[in-house]
């Protein structure tokens, strides 16, 4: 196919300088507007309501975990992140069943919020935290300590990681 | 079976008569919700939620007492059917707790379908739900949830019907009403393990299957048992590589709708295998299965004329026929079947001459008296036991010849009629008249007495001797011995040619497969010594975990549930195994090259 192109430039073109004006003009104009971009790591984002950043689990108020080790959230979640063992309470009057072991690759994790939908027990939620980056794949599967502690803590834990 | 006429949800249909509408719902594709009734029990009518509309029957009718009749106008799918359902299904869950997450039925339980298919989507109950005790331990193999429980009577129905031993029963009444056992009591007997088959809710649970796994994780396969030579028709369920748990599968020739707990639980020959292990200077070392492989060619080559194979009834009947030809490859003059002795099969061949052989456990109530002559079934094929029991309390006359003391007694094997005498002796005195006073006889003979010689083909002579029909069974051990004896045909061979020329050290070379020792061989000790004193030796079993130290080279035997072939059962029936879908190919068959004449490098990898 022919393209036809217009080769031949006005005078106004030909000059270049009004261009060139109206380029520094736009500059000129936004070095008095208020800043858009954060100073990150020094400034933090305030995150909006409802957030999703990574799962963690949630502790009860009897000092157990709240997950039952249903296995809902690992049927459910589209990028296979969760595995659970499940295992027996060692006082079978007060709970049956928990997880023996309940770990997330975070490295796998979308952040979907698939499995907080599907827990029957609210026993998983999305946290604030989005900083997970590591410089081994394994510091990226949290396990059922790691998924249930402070994740503010963690998170610095994980900066350090690499050096 | 008369057929008649009738109509089913405005549909005129030709279906038998005096059929439960259940029944036929299921048949049409659209089974009518319940949780009481089940094939295997009959009918209750106690959890009200099978009720269906009927013309000209004013009110709502349960569609599991009702049966089939000419004429009859059945709407399972009406407004006021639907609504029925809603209601019961509302009352059900009144006081079911809401464990689903915990619960091992969780994912497969009709309660959970119902529930969603029919069943109200919220509940208006105000009031707390009723507690009562949970995860209590009712027998060695059952756990008892009370809360859960419907009230169905499957299994109160399951004890007392069917195994006859009556240890459930019902306690109290209207919400205070539990399923408990008789006071100081535990659930005893060999098939507890299909209580928690037929609970339709998590009230009876399998303790070996608690808390393992989530049924939508595992694989299931149709499959039969891999214990005794019922092979009956089972459901394996797999966990990844791991064999999570086993349930009954329907299948009215063998096992009917149960499965025994010794068949279930007890996985004898599924103990570890040793893996593939060569011996290099007097230490066996793990190899990989190829190297392993090249090694066990490398000395079967060598050993050529003086090498001889021997496989036992832990083997296919595809394993059977290729370790056949390897036999043959070798020249080896010896029977290199395990256990096949020339007397039980002259008496298969008998029996096959006049098609005397019962291979359907369903026609078990055309007869009128049961002989069983040998070890009780209870002990060794407790599946038929179940299923002598069921035909007993339907006036079937069982009489059990035996001195051997089975296990005790239980349900319906107590009104079995026992003798202490040897077969032999009863056969002779009191005998010859208990088989000529009945009308259609069942005789059902120990392999074992035939093997050792006791009893011989003359007993049919017996049989034939007197008026009327008769059919027999021969109670095998081992898992695929007919498929041996079938292997084996009519060569006069019981080993003992093999153990001689074992004992005086004419055998270089042996290859053991599949044998299960205790069942295989007459003498297991001495069989053991002449075996471990051969030259080298070649195992490829599960079983035989002392041989292992003693051979040259050990290759990975599958568990029997991971094998995939046909074996024969003791009904003759010819079954099936299969293996989960990565294991549906024949175990690991190196000595193939030998059989092409490929090179051992090129040894046919079949293993999944």
């Amino acid at each position: 196919m022919k393209v036809k192109r217009n080769d031949k430039l006005s005078l106004r073109e030909k000059l270049y300088l009004p261009a060139i004006f109206q380029g520094l003009g736009i500059t000129f104009r936004n070095m008095f507007r208020k800043d858009v971009v954060l100073s990150y790591p020094e400034e933090r984002w305030e995150l909006p309501e409802g957030y999703r950043g990574i799962p963690r689990l949630v502790m009860g108020d009897d000092n157990i975990e709240k997950c039952v080790a249903c296995k809902l959230c690992e049927s459910v979640c589209p990028s296979k992140a969760i595995s659970i063992v499940i295992g027996e309470f060692r006082d079978q009057d007060m709970r049956e069943r928990v997880p023996a072991e309940f770990q997330i690759d975070i490295g796998r994790c979308i952040n979907c919020g698939y499995c907080m939908e599907a827990c029957p027990k609210e026993a998983i939620v999305m946290s604030d935290l989005y900083e997970v980056a590591t410089v081994r794949r394994e510091d990226m599967i949290f396990d059922k300590e790691r998924l249930l502690g402070d994740y503010e803590r963690y998170s610095v834990d994980m900066r350090c990681a690499g050096k | 079976m008369e057929l008649i006429k009738m109509t089913y949800n405005g549909v005129e249909i030709e279906t038998e008569a005096g059929k439960p509408l259940i029944d036929l719902s299921r048949e049409l594709g659209e089974e009518i919700p319940h949780f009481c009734y089940h094939p295997g029990l009959g009918p209750e009518g106690s959890c009200r939620l099978c009720l269906v509309e009927v013309a000209k029957i004013p009110k709502l009718v349960p569609a599991c007492t009702l049966t089939t009749s000419a004429g009859m106008e059945v709407i399972a799918n009406s407004e006021k059917v639907i609504k029925a359902r809603k209601g019961v299904l509302e009352f059900l869950l009144i006081n079911h707790p809401l464990d689903c997450p915990i619960c091992d039925k969780g994912g497969e339980c009709p309660l959970q379908d119902n529930t969603r298919l029919h069943g109200p989507g919220h509940s208006r109950m105000e009031d707390d739900k009723n507690l009562n005790f949970k995860h209590r331990i009712i027998g060695e193999r059952i756990i008892h949830d009370a809360e859960r429980c419907i009230l169905c009577t499957r299994c109160v129905r399951f004890q007392r019907d069917v195994v006859g031993n009556c240890e459930l029963t019902i306690k109290n009444r209207g919400d205070k009403a539990t399923v408990d056992l008789f006071s100081g009591s535990r659930l005893t007997g060999n098939f507890t393990g299909n209580l928690a088959d037929i609970c339709p809710v998590g009230a009876l649970t399998s303790r070996d299957f608690r808390f393992k796994a989530r049924p939508w994780e595992l694989e299931q396969v149709e499959s039969v048992c891999g214990v005794c030579s019922m092979a009956c028709s089972a459901s394996t369920w797999w966990l990844g590589d791991q064999l999570a748990r086993l349930t009954a599968s329907p299948d009215s020739a063998v096992n009917s709708w149960w499965l025994c707990d010794r068949g279930r639980y007890g996985r004898p020959s599924e103990n570890g295998s040793a893996g593939n292990l060569v011996r290099l200077q007097g230490e066996q070392v793990p190899m990989s299965r190829e190297e392993t492989a090249a090694r066990a060619l490398e000395i079967i080559r060598q050993g050529a004329g003086s090498c001889a194979v021997l496989c036992g009834s832990r083997s296919t009947n595809e394993e059977l026929a290729s370790l056949t030809e390897l036999n043959g490859f070798l020249d080896s003059p010896f029977s290199p079947f395990a256990g096949a002795s020339t007397e039980p099969r002259r008496f298969l061949a008998a029996l096959d001459e006049e098609k005397l052989e019962l291979n359907d456990l369903a026609r078990l109530g055309g007869f009128d008296r049961a002989i069983i002559l040998g070890r009780d079934p209870l002990e060794t094929h407790p599946v038929l036991a179940l299923r002598l029991g069921e035909a007993a309390a339907n006036g079937l006359a069982v009489t059990l010849v035996g001195e051997q003391p089975g296990p005790d007694p239980e349900g319906f094997t107590q009104e079995w009629s026992r003798s202490s005498e040897t077969p032999e002796s009863w056969l002779q005195g009191q005998g010859s008249s208990a088989m000529t006073g009945s009308d259609r006889l069942l005789l059902i003979v120990d392999e074992m007495l035939l093997r050792s010689g006791r009893l011989d083909t003359s007993i049919l002579d017996l049989c034939r001797g007197r008026e009327g029909e008769f059919s027999v069974v021969l109670l095998t051990d081992g898992f695929n011995r007919r498929g041996l004896m079938a292997a084996a045909g009519d060569r006069e061979d019981d080993n003992d040619a093999l153990l001689k020329a074992l004992e005086e050290g004419r055998i270089d070379h042996l290859f053991l497969f599949g044998v299960e020792a205790q069942v295989d061989f007459k003498d297991h000790e001495q069989w053991v010594r002449a075996l471990s004193q051969n030259g080298s030796l070649i195992v490829q079993c599960r079983d035989m975990k002392e041989l292992h130290r003693a051979a040259e080279v050990v290759l990975a035997r599958r568990p029997t549930l991971a094998l995939a072939g046909s074996m024969i059962n003791t009904l003759g029936l010819t079954r099936r195994l299969t293996a989960r879908s990565a294991l549906r190919c024949e175990d690991y068959q190196w000595w193939l090259p030998l059989l092409s004449g490929e090179s051992a490098g090129k040894a046919v990898g079949n293993e999944g």
